[in-house]
């Protein structure tokens, strides 16, 4: 049974202290690295350091589905791009609701300023939210296999608390959540499954996630 | 002695018409992020008050979007990227 973050010491030994269970480490390393790869398909950005997404966490998820789209080669390749691509380093899918969600438009008033804000900006923002999302992984997977504590520095709860929201809004896409209403219906559904347990698993994941969200997000400092 | 006057006046008025002064940043609702979350991001980016940030926060939970920075164009691109990181629906305009 997970328990949530809780502020603990104070100075050089501040630190954040949460309990989960290693199916619940596992699960969340491996949406981060879902999620990483999703922005990062060639897993070129950031610290590229932590294990892969193994067949364990295939098998957590299977009900979930995979975050990534089925029409986006595995290799992170552009289908059908013969010799050297100067395009390369975007080889995401920028067609991808959630990827649009996680770079956004910059300017909803002037498309030309938004196209240039995206040249300045997209390759940094990206770069950094694939470096969160890596490092908050590798931190997870550092844990000792049968142990259920977890105390992350300040740093690692910032970084932790950002990739968060990165997971949540891309789970959040695929589930089709796109106001408050459906962000209440979406709680009922995890609260009470239906006849479509896929959904309702990956509503009780969302749920879990937006749990420890908030009580990461209710003792950190500013 | 009456050059500096004239400069002045030049300054001044190129401030007037410049293109690029006011810009806003604007945060737009969305039903992922965390009232608490949202708080904490003004705070800790902007360094507003918790008073500020809470009445920033419950606007763009309100109305939909708040205006959480107002500048010259390149702050306001700076701030938006920012908050882009931190995973809010930010956008930069013109004030209007």
């Amino acid at each position: 049974m997970a328990r949530g973050f809780r502020r603990r010491g104070r100075g050089r030994s501040l630190a954040y202290a949460a309990s989960l269970d290693p199916f619940e480490r596992h699960l969340l390393a491996g949406l981060l690295r879902q999620v990483a790869t999703l922005l990062d398909p060639g897993g070129t950005l950031g610290a590229a350091t932590g294990m892969p997404v193994g067949d364990e966490f295939d098998g957590i998820v299977a009900g979930l589905g995979d975050l990534g789209r089925a029409d986006l080669p595995r290799d992170g390749s552009l289908a059908g791009a013969g010799g050297p691509d100067p395009g390369a380093h975007t080889a995401y899918d920028a067609d991808d609701p959630a990827v649009q969600r996680l770079l956004p438009s910059g300017n909803r008033a002037d498309e030309e300023a938004a196209v240039e804000f995206r040249r300045l900006t997209e390759a940094s923002l990206r770069e950094r939210k694939v470096t969160n999302l890596r490092t908050s992984a590798d931190v997870l997977d550092a844990v000792p296999e049968q142990d259920e504590a977890l105390s992350l520095g300040p740093d690692e709860a910032l970084t932790l608390l950002v990739a968060l929201t990165d997971v949540r809004l891309v789970l959040a896409s695929r589930l089709g959540l796109e106001t408050d209403e459906d962000a209440e219906r979406l709680h009922r559904v995890a609260a009470d499954p239906g006849p479509d347990d896929a959904t309702a698993q990956a509503a009780a994941i969302y749920d879990f996630l937006t749990w420890l969200q908030e009580t990461l997000a209710g003792c950190l400092r500013p | 002695m009456s050059i500096a006057p004239v400069k002045e006046e030049v300054t001044s008025a190129g401030v007037d018409v410049d293109p690029d002064v006011p810009w806003i940043t604007l945060v737009w609702n969305d039903p992922v992020n965390l009232m608490s979350y949202v708080t904490f991001v003004f705070r800790s980016y902007f360094g507003y008050s918790k008073a500020k940030a809470e009445r920033l926060m419950m606007d763009v939970h309100v109305k939909g979007r708040a205006v959480v920075s107002t500048g010259p164009r390149e702050k306001m691109e700076i701030d938006t990227e920012a908050l882009q990181g931190y995973g809010l629906w930010a956008t930069f305009q013109k004030d209007r």
